[in-house]
């Protein structure tokens, strides 16, 4: 039960800090390795979301391990600009939204 | 002296009188008979189109779909035509069969032959049994082929739903509507003393039984499971057309088991079904080109591949009946219809269905089973057909597939729900739902 609980978690972790950090998770490993999973939960610990931080305290209490301190906000790191889509990605973006043919 | 269609019609209406004071089965056991009667060509042959069909679906349907749906998806999508595949299968030796193919009532067969009983093969006593549809060939041999045709034809409804379905909620919807919407309407058409074979409605290998019917369902789908998210803001690129491609022809080349095998012999009929066939697809496919290269100035892999679904579709209730000109017209129109269903159609119609079920195989099928009433010959089909009854029995299969589908699908939201929640969606259902990814 606790496992699939661990998934559930990690499957909304992975939509959370893809949205809000553009940083993809390995829901599966994650749900499986504690170590891995320790990993995420201190990167997702950053996340001034208090979805992120509800579903962190909930997967370290599965994990049996106490919350550690809140980390200190960190300074905000400037996200590169994204690239200019080409012409052909736009053409591509344009022909698949909405229909497939 | 009444006409042929006066008869047909009075015919009609005495099964239809007959079949709702239904007594009780009429030959609903198989024959007996011996091995010398029963043709080494034809069952060679309708063992041959056995696998090409279940080749169709698995694993032909299987990478169709799986490659034009996102990376996320791909491997659900491919999951769900195994389901449906082993599902079906034990649903049809169970009861699936002795429902569609023993004579009954004008809409149902009888539970007579419930989990196959009386099929027989004695080896010692040099005996065994045969269909009265097809009595050239072991009943093993019809029993599993006819499945292979109940398989595809709910497979092919998956890709309408693609990408936002509960697996559960799968499960229970094409349970249902295997045996209430596919087993009557295969009853209707196949067995001989269905109601719209009795009506002399001609459907040589299943544009109405499988595509009209399949096409009207997944449009119920997309209506009911509602657009996925995004869909119309963000691109949907598929996975891999590559995948797409080795689906296609491996439809397309077991669409000769489908359309062929449905002469359930090995003979000329066969052979001209296998040619019309043919013709009809690659004609599909250079006009869905054509058109693509009209409309955008360029033709796609995509379009080619669905061109030929397109022309397999609509050529497949006719390929028992038609000669060379019918099969060019028939798959000309295919291309320009079906292109018209999954592009305009589709935008007025206002439904995410997904990969194009309806906009294929609903538009192939109405094409395929009102064009048989045109081009139809007598001197291969040995009938008349007519274009009222090929029409009744196309609109009157699409409404019934419809009302069923939507109720079914009713059943399973009150139940178990139909989607899966945004979360799922957007992270995939090959992680959230069966724990497994692309990589």
């Amino acid at each position: 039960m606790a496992e699939t609980e661990r998934f559930g978690l990690a499957s909304h972790l992975y939509v959370k800090l893809r949205r809000s950090h553009a940083r993809v998770v390995d829901v599966a490993w994650m749900a499986q390795n504690d170590e891995y999973a320790k990993e995420i939960l201190r990167i997702a610990r950053e996340s001034p979301d208090a979805d992120v931080a509800k579903i962190v305290e909930r997967f370290e209490e599965l994990l049996g391990i106490r919350r550690a301190a809140p980390a200190p906000t960190p300074a905000p790191v400037a996200k590169p600009a994204p690239k200019p889509a080409t012409a052909l990605e736009k053409e591509v973006a344009r022909h698949y939204t909405g229909h497939l043919r | 002296m009444p006409g042929a269609s006066q008869k047909s019609t009075l015919r009609f209406l005495c099964l239809l009188i007959g079949g709702l004071f239904w007594a009780g089965p009429l030959l609903a056991q198989p024959s007996l008979v011996t091995p010398d009667k029963i043709s080494s060509g034809d069952t060679a042959w309708m063992l041959t189109s056995t696998a090409l069909v279940l080749l169709m679906t698995i694993p032909g349907l299987a990478l169709f779909y799986a490659g034009m749906v996102r990376q996320k998806n791909v491997l659900s999508t491919a999951l769900q035509s195994i389901t449906i595949a082993c599902i079906v299968s034990v649903l049809w030796m169970v009861v699936g069969y002795s429902l569609a193919f023993t004579p009954g009532s004008p809409w149902i067969g009888g539970l007579d032959r419930v989990m196959l009983q009386g099929m027989t093969f004695d080896k010692l006593q040099g005996l065994l049994s045969v269909s009265h549809i097809a009595p050239s060939i072991p009943e093993s041999v019809f029993v599993m082929y006819q499945l292979t045709f109940a398989i595809i034809t709910p497979a092919l409804i998956a890709g309408a739903f693609a990408e936002r379905m509960k697996f559960g909620a799968m499960v229970m919807f094409m349970t249902l509507w295997s045996l209430l919407v596919y087993v009557p309407v295969a009853h209707w058409v196949w067995e001989p003393g269905g109601w719209l074979a009795v009506l002399g409605a001609q459907d040589f290998a299943g544009g109405t039984v499988v595509h009209i019917n399949a096409g009207a369902a997944g449009l119920m789908c997309a209506f009911m499971l509602g657009p996925r998210e995004g869909y119309g803001k963000v691109p949907f690129i598929p996975y891999n057309l590559g995948l797409t491609m080795t689906g296609a022809a491996l439809l397309w080349v077991g669409w000769f088991g489908f359309n062929a095998g449905s002469a359930v012999a090995a003979d000329g009929r066969a052979g001209m079904a296998m040619l019309v066939t043919h013709v009809a697809a690659a004609t599909a496919t250079l006009t869905w080109m054509l058109v693509e290269w009209v409309t955008r100035r360029h033709a796609t892999l995509l379009g080619a591949c669905s061109g030929a679904v397109a022309g397999l579709v609509a050529i497949t209730p006719a390929s028992g009946f038609v000669d060379l000109t019918g099969a060019f017209a028939i798959g000309a129109a295919a291309g320009l219809f079906c292109y018209w269903g999954a592009t305009g159609l589709k935008r007025v119609l206002d439904a995410d269905d997904s990969l194009d079920v309806f906009g294929i195989h609903g538009i192939g099928g109405l094409v395929g089973a009102i064009l048989t009433g045109v081009f139809s010959q007598k001197i291969i089909s040995g009938a008349e057909a007519n274009l009222a009854v090929q029409v009744i029995g196309a609109f009157i299969t699409l409404f019934y597939s419809a009302l069923m589908s939507l109720l079914i699908l009713l059943l399973t939201k009150l139940t178990i729900g139909l989607r899966v929640t945004p979360e799922q969606e957007e992270v995939g259902l090959d992680l959230t739902l069966h724990g497994e990814k692309i990589p």
